[in-house]
């Protein structure tokens, strides 16, 4: 998995590709977090993401905790079908942002 | 067998010491050897170079000293002789004195010879045959009157004989002290005479050759001068005989070496004086024997020079003897005087200085030859020492490096057959103790690590065992005594969980929560190992004690959601399904908190999935509001339960087991009893995972409603 930063004047775009398992959640986790830090509006690009685990789907609740925290926003686009039939299995579309 | 690094130092110091001593050897042989030969060549050609000059030296000074011997004895004899032509000089004027003036003198009358006067100076007279004694009386007697000076001459002058006056008239008158001999020769014309003719030539005092004495006296030679009257008529000639005899005492006090010889040769190259000659009696030459005779041409030429009144030297040869020889003439008479000396003895001295410093060279050869086998002996002894030397520098160094390697190498071997507690004491100040120094921190990291590591192994192993019991813990925490409910005929429930390698977070459940209501739960922890393990427990039994409440399902998720929201710092989440089976009715109340949708086959039909509102997960956040649906089932109806684990076992390209394979397996096993579907199912996913590590718990769980 690799994550490509990508800052635009108050939004902060993480392109994400590769798998999302328990080896690299930490990573994004860690990335993640600390974009969170520094905006208030984060984007997930999952248009290169072809799996999310339980790890993964853990940090993308770790970042909506944290972003709801101070008010920001989170949001997740580009999500393959494969990818989204899980995060709607977890009911994540009735809570995340996706789009 | 292996060189030792000791072996190759000691190699390494005995070949540079070698190299370094062959070449000094072959530098100082080569210069010994030249040296020699330069020193003798130079002793060799100092001899032959000091023979050559000491040779011209005293051959220069041997003719040198012969021509000063020559001048030297000629002069001698000049001086005699000059003095005799004086005296007869003398004469000659006192007889002309009595011929211009007879009358002034008396008549002394002068008697032939009585030999009973021998040994007294006496005048005698001698006629000649043809002489008439009448006619010269007067003359007689006024020559009678020379007597006293005459006689007083041949007695006073050595080497002056005799003194004798011839006249043109016929007589002779003597004046000697041999009237003895007179009687042997009572005739005697005077004018015939050599001496009295080549006076009369010469018209002055002149000397005669060498002659036989009348007398018998040996060889002799006479001083004439003729004498005249005032008319210049010639009258008489007065001479002076002198022996050669007389002179030869001058030339035999002459000493020439042993072999040397003083010669006097005449007008006619003859020898007429010399000294200790073999054909000489008194140093007087008995045979006349002429120089021109030499066998030597040299000699010959210089003869000639000689009666030409020159002087000079040369080599020659005389009576088959190399000779220098000098000459000198007399200025008075035309003789020569010569010297020489048999080279050999000349050169004597040279010979042996030659002989003395020859052998002076040949000590210093034999010195310069000692003294170079003496340097070389030690030269050699030297190198041997050196060698030695070497050897042993080599030695010493060679332990000094190869010991503590040595001891470095051991105490490797040490450590490495596991005596970690070996350590090297290794101090020689350079790299090798460096090198000990990092050995002995290696060793005591080694075993540091070593003790970590069995520490950290130990652990680990009492973790492994403590994660193996509590796997058991968790396994036993769910029912697995199948069947489950031997005195429930309305229904028949199996499931079972294959955990991945550690404690998983998957677990099932089913439990009456009334005498007629079954509750069925399906439930999948994020993550793994023991928090997922923890979580799972305290899920399952907040699920279980609302449900044992008698909560609907929607209920029970929401309680279950707000009370694991309480203390999640972990942000864990559990997906889960739960539902209330009616053993009666059969109706079936389910709510979902995000976990997989449920397979289920009603009335006969193929397997499809259950169509389930998607609540979100469990301990997300809080305040999740869950949907909640109902179903009849029929008697036959099966509804089988599962974790993800089932449709994402995936083998080794990576593809995934998945809902439709699942769905066609489902439907082909459908008739089996619920032990021999889950068993199947497992088996078609083992065979689809082939060896690709399992890395989720597989969690299955199979219902069947109806009479069994």
């Amino acid at each position: 998995m690799t994550i490509t930063t990508n800052r635009e004047s108050d939004q902060v775009t993480l392109l994400i590709s590769g798998r999302i398992d328990s080896n690299t959640s930490t990573e994004l986790q860690d990335a993640l977090l600390q974009t969170i830090d520094s905006t208030y509006n984060v984007v997930l690009d999952f248009a290169e993401v072809s799996y999310i685990s339980s790890a993964g789907l853990r940090v993308l609740l770790i970042g909506h905790k944290s972003i709801s925290a101070k008010a920001g926003s989170m949001t997740i686009k580009n999500i393959s079908s494969m990818v989204l039939q899980v995060l709607e299995t977890v009911g994540f579309d009735k809570v995340l942002s996706l789009g | 067998m292996k060189k030792s690094i000791r072996n190759k130092l000691i190699s390494l110091s005995m070949s540079v010491a070698g190299i370094a001593i062959i070449v000094l050897g072959v530098v100082s042989w080569r210069g010994f050897t030249q040296m020699k030969d330069s020193s003798n060549a130079m002793s060799s050609n100092l001899v032959e170079v000091s023979a050559a000059n000491n040779e011209q030296i005293l051959r220069q000074q041997t003719l040198n000293e012969l021509s000063n011997l020559a001048r030297a004895t000629a002069n001698t004899v000049d001086a005699r002789i000059s003095t005799l032509t004086d005296q007869v000089t003398l004469l000659a004027h006192s007889m002309e004195e009595l011929y211009a003036t007879p009358n002034a003198f008396a008549r002394i009358p002068v008697l032939p010879a009585d030999p009973e006067n021998a040994g007294v100076y006496v005048s005698q007279l001698v006629l000649a045959e043809h002489t008439d004694p009448e006619a010269i009386v007067d003359e007689v007697g006024l020559l009678g009157n020379m007597g006293v000076m005459m006689n007083q001459v041949g007695a006073t002058f050595n080497g002056a004989s005799s003194a004798y006056i011839g006249t043109q008239s016929g007589f002779t008158l003597l004046f000697d002290d041999r009237s003895d001999l007179k009687s042997l020769l009572p005739h005697f014309d005077p004018t015939v005479r050599e001496w009295y003719t080549s006076a009369v030539q010469a018209q002055t005092a002149t000397w005669s050759e060498v002659f036989e004495d009348s007398y018998g006296r040996g060889l002799s030679f006479t001083c004439g001068h003729p004498v005249y009257d005032p008319n210049g008529t010639l009258m008489a000639v007065v001479a002076i005989g002198s022996q050669l005899s007389e002179l030869s005492s001058t030339i035999s006090d002459v000493s020439i070496g042993e072999t040397g010889h003083v010669l006097v040769i005449d007008s006619n190259g003859s020898i007429i004086m010399g000294q200790s000659l073999a054909n000489a009696e008194n140093g007087i030459v008995t045979h006349s024997e002429s120089l021109f005779n030499a066998a030597d041409p040299e000699l010959v030429i210089a003869t000639a020079k000689m009666i030409n009144g020159e002087s000079g030297v040369l080599e020659t040869i005389i009576d088959g003897e190399d000779v220098y020889l000098a000459y000198a003439p007399m200025q008075s008479i035309p003789w020569s005087v010569v010297t020489f000396i048999s080279t050999d003895e000349a050169m004597l001295p040279v010979v042996q200085s030659n002989e003395l410093t020859s052998a002076l060279a040949l000590s210093a050869h034999a010195e310069v030859d000692n003294i170079t086998s003496a340097t070389l002996i030690a030269m050699i002894a030297g190198m041997g020492a050196s060698s030695v030397l070497a050897l042993m520098v080599g030695i010493y160094y060679s332990n000094r490096i190869a010991t503590p390697i040595r001891r470095l190498e051991k105490g490797v071997r040490e450590i490495s057959r596991g005596h970690l507690d070996c350590t090297l004491d290794i101090q020689t100040g350079d790299e090798i103790e460096n090198l000990a120094t990092a050995f002995n921190n290696m060793t005591s990291d080694l075993k540091h690590y070593i003790a970590d590591l069995t520490s950290v192994t130990a652990e680990r192993e009492r973790i492994g065992a403590e994660l193996g019991v509590a796997t058991q813990i968790q396994e036993s925490m769910l029912p697995n005594t199948f069947p489950a409910f031997p005195d429930y005929h309305e229904f028949d429930v199996h499931a079972t969980m294959v955990p991945a390698k550690e404690v998983g977070g998957d677990f099932y459940d089913f439990y009456l929560v009334s005498e007629r209501k079954l509750a069925i739960v399906m439930a999948d922890v994020s993550g793994k190992g023991v928090p997922a393990a923890l979580f799972m427990v305290i899920t399952k039994i907040l699920i279980q004690n609302f449900a044992q409440k008698g909560e609907q399902p929607a209920d029970i998720l929401r309680h279950t959601n707000h009370q694991l929201c309480k203390n999640n710092r972990a942000s864990m989440f559990v997906t889960a399904w739960i539902a209330l089976l009616d053993l009666d009715t059969g109706e079936l109340t389910y709510a979902n908190a995000g976990h997989t949708p449920p397979i289920i086959s009603q009335q006969g039909q193929p397997f499809q999935y259950l169509p389930t509102d998607s609540g979100f997960i469990l301990a997300g956040l809080e305040n999740i509001e869950y949907q909640q649906s109902s179903l009849t089932l029929q008697s036959g109806d099966l509804l089988y339960l599962y974790t993800d684990g089932v449709t994402e076992a995936s083998n080794l390209s990576d593809e995934l087991y998945g809902e439709d394979r699942l769905l066609e397996k489902m439907n082909t096993y459908n008739t089996q009893s619920l032990p021999h579907l889950l068993e199947h199912i497992k088996i078609d996913i083992d065979a689809f995972v082939g060896d690709a590590p399992q890395h989720d718990d597989i969690t299955m769980l199979a219902l069947r409603f109806g009479q069994k």
